[in-house]
């Protein structure tokens, strides 16, 4: 297959996000600003200026109206998305790390950063239809995560919140009452930070991935540990394809690896594996830097994946894709 | 053809060469463009056949390493004046391919030879317009020309020809939001955005999913597998440098195809040593000092004995480095065909090898072959030097 380059940002690119439709690309970078691209040839359809610090991560509304970013210099913001307009700020005495849309786009479960003397937390907002309506009150704050929370997910039907961080433990959380469900096992969880979290394309399981080069699949309702995926590379970012039963994951630096001389594009590569099977079935290498984003399209005939070389590489598969057999 | 229709307002040009080989970018596509209007020099001559230049710019021959091929931007005008480069846009749903910019200017000389039969004060006086732009859509290669005039900074006429090829990467069918979504106008910093900018590009290697390779096994390089030399390289970390003609990564100097090029082969040359006797105690360590009697200026070739067929394919190998082993002759002998028998001769005091061993082939056509190809081949640091054991090769 042939990727699509685009490089619209000058800094390493931190989140990718397909809208429902799958035909816009949403990418977040460490400059400030979130860009949209058309998802089928990667033209670049717009940039959302506002933010003042590096954008850690996105989401999108289902009917693809309004965007929802959160950034480094303490703010979550609310744009919309054809005009790239500003809708709203909400402020936060921290940086505020991951950001997600509930289904029915009404609340958003945000998190923030430990900062000075506050623990990091996780902020549940409601966003209304119309922006003039909306404020800036929290329906629900949770805190107490150790260290910085990396990534905050919805649960099925909004009844809970999945965190993960670098405590390397995965919690849920009731999403009416702030109160701990439940937490990942110490001895068969991550070891070290988890840096990425991505729920399957129906919500009943959810990929996490950690810089122990692993990457582990859990079952949402009872958080169970189902597969683990081994790499030789810490694991940046991870995705799930909606179509078949393959896993992604988008790694980082293996000094080992520093000096092999590969002469061709980029060695770092994003590895799939097959879901069931914990089997690497391929990589695709391509980038100059780690890989720290990695979404796959809702149609699952392409994906993309961000790098430290602020490159974003569109992939559409080729036919032979669809045929891979172990 | 296309060229003469543009070419009426040329001779207003007034000309310099610039040549602005890209714009900024430096892909591998771009390089190569500087290529293209040095081509396009030599077409300029040739310029009275402009159809057939152009259809020859054209072509998929045009190009560089990159497998997108794509035309050289040079239209050769009737008066040989070469453009090219410009700006082109991407269809919606199908992928630019590649999009170019290349001005080259033609040099004022041409422009009187060609223009000299002409009124010189025709056009003079609508110096201030330009002619059309021009879309020659897509070919059956999706090729797209399309050509636009403009003023540059100098205040000189400039033609510019993007040429585009558009290919299809996917076929999106998009719902009808989608599609609303596709007609948005541009926002933030995309508004200035032209449709020359270069921040989507198709990559110019084609990537595969590659599939795991057993722990091991060396990665298929993509160089000319099949050559059984590259089959013998130790683990892929030789380096062949030659001294005569510098290449590296080819052929020792030993087996430089270009050997004429320097007198270089002073080494291996047999000066005539008076060394005595013979065949086995060749001291396998001299190299290059000691020539068998057999192989002396002035030597007599007797006829072969009848020896049996085995001593007949037989292969003395020299210059063995000092931990070599019959293992490791078979094992460099091998691909050339069945090996009866291999000896290497050892020092039994400190059990290294004195340098030099034999082989037997079964079949003589096979050590012809071992002998032409290994012959001068670095093997663990040193060249082989590999001939018949008899030396008299018929």
């Amino acid at each position: 297959m042939r990727p699509i380059l685009m490089k619209g940002h000058e800094r390493p690119l931190t989140f990718l996000k397909y809208n429902r439709d799958g035909d816009l690309l949403f990418s977040c970078a460490k400059d400030h600003t979130p860009t949209v691209w058309f998802a089928d040839n990667g033209e670049r359809l717009g940039t959302y200026r506002g933010h003042n610090g590096a954008v850690w991560c996105c989401d999108v509304s289902r009917d693809s109206m309004r965007l929802i970013t959160g950034s480094a210099d303490q703010s979550v913001k609310l744009w919309n998305v054809q005009t790239g307009e500003q809708l709203y700020s909400f402020n936060f005495g921290s940086p505020a790390r991951a950001v997600d849309l509930a289904v029915g786009d009404k609340l958003a479960v945000i998190t923030t950063d430990p900062f000075m003397d506050s623990p990091s937390a996780i902020h549940v907002k409601q966003i209304s239809r119309d922006p003039s309506d909306q404020t800036g009150e929290s329906v629900l704050t949770i805190k107490g995560p150790q260290g910085r929370i990396n990534r905050a997910v919805w649960g099925p039907l909004n009844k809970t919140i999945i965190s993960a961080g670098e405590d390397a433990v995965v919690r849920i959380w009731d999403s009416e009452t702030g109160k701990l469900l439940k937490e990942s096992d110490k001895e068969s969880g991550h070891k070290k930070t988890i840096t990425s979290l991505s729920k399957s394309a129906e919500g009943s399981h959810f990929l996490t991935g950690s810089l122990d080069k692993s990457a582990k699949l859990w079952d949402t309702r009872t958080l169970t540990l189902i597969k683990t995926y081994v790499t030789e590379r810490p694991v940046n970012a991870v995705a799930m394809s909606p179509l078949l039963d393959h896993v992604v994951l988008g790694g980082g630096q293996d000094a080992s690896h520093v000096t092999t001389t590969d002469h061709r594009a980029g060695k770092f590569e994003a590895k799939f594996f097959d879901r069931i099977l914990q089997e690497e079935i391929g990589g695709v290498k391509g980038h100059f830097g780690p890989i720290n984003a990695l979404a796959f399209n809702p149609d699952g005939k392409s994906f993309s994946s961000g790098g430290e070389d602020g490159y974003v590489r569109l992939h559409h598969f080729d036919s032979d894709y669809f045929n891979i057999k172990i | 053809m296309k060229s003469k229709t543009i070419c009426f307002c040329i001779p207003s040009l007034k000309h310099k060469e610039t040549n602005h080989g890209d714009s900024g970018n430096s892909s591998p596509q771009q390089k190569a463009s500087h290529d293209k209007p040095r081509k396009g020099g030599k077409t300029k001559e040739h310029a009275p056949m402009a159809p057939g230049n152009h259809a020859d710019n054209a072509g998929p021959d045009a190009v560089i390493a990159a497998p997108a091929m794509d035309a050289a931007n040079i239209d050769a005008c009737g008066d040989g004046s070469a453009h090219g480069g410009g700006v082109a846009g991407p269809e919606s749903l199908v992928c630019p391919f590649f999009l170019w910019e290349i001005e080259v200017m033609a040099t004022a000389q041409q422009t009187k030879l060609r223009w000299g039969e002409l009124e010189e004060d025709d056009g003079e006086y609508l110096d201030f317009l330009l002619p059309p732009r021009q879309v020659i859509g897509p070919d059956e290669n999706g090729i797209k020309k399309v050509i636009e005039y403009r003023f540059n900074d100098d205040g000189n006429k400039v033609k510019i020809t993007t040429t585009t090829r558009t290919r299809k990467l996917a076929n999106a069918r998009l719902s009808k939001r989608a599609v609303e979504r596709r007609s948005w106008p541009k926002f933030g910093d995309a508004v200035h955005e032209d449709v020359g900018s270069r921040l989507t590009m198709v990559s110019t290697e084609e990537i595969l999913l590659e599939r795991p390779r057993a722990p091991g096994s060396k990665p298929e390089e993509p160089k000319a597998g099949g050559d059984s030399l590259a089959q013998l390289s130790k683990g892929g970390a030789v380096l062949m440098v030659c001294r005569t003609c510098g290449k590296k990564g080819d052929h020792w100097t030993s087996r430089c195809p270009y050997k004429d090029l320097a007198p270089q082969a002073e080494g291996f040359v047999d000066k005539p040593a008076a060394v005595s006797e013979a065949t086995t105690a060749a001291s396998g360590a001299s190299k290059g000092a000691y020539v068998p009697p057999g192989m002396r200026a002035g030597a007599e070739r007797t006829g072969s004995d009848m020896r049996r067929r085995n001593d007949e394919n037989s292969v003395r190998v020299t210059n063995l480095s000092e931990d070599t082993r019959e293992p490791d002759l078979q094992e460099l002998f091998r691909p050339f065909g069945a090996v009866s028998r291999v000896y290497v001769a050892i020092d039994q005091k400190t059990g290294m090898s004195r340098g030099f061993g034999f082989v037997n082939f079964v079949n003589r056509e096979d050590a012809q072959r071992a002998i032409n190809k290994l012959n001068g081949y670095g093997y663990d640091s040193l060249i082989l030097r590999v001939e018949w054991a008899t030396p008299r090769a018929n």
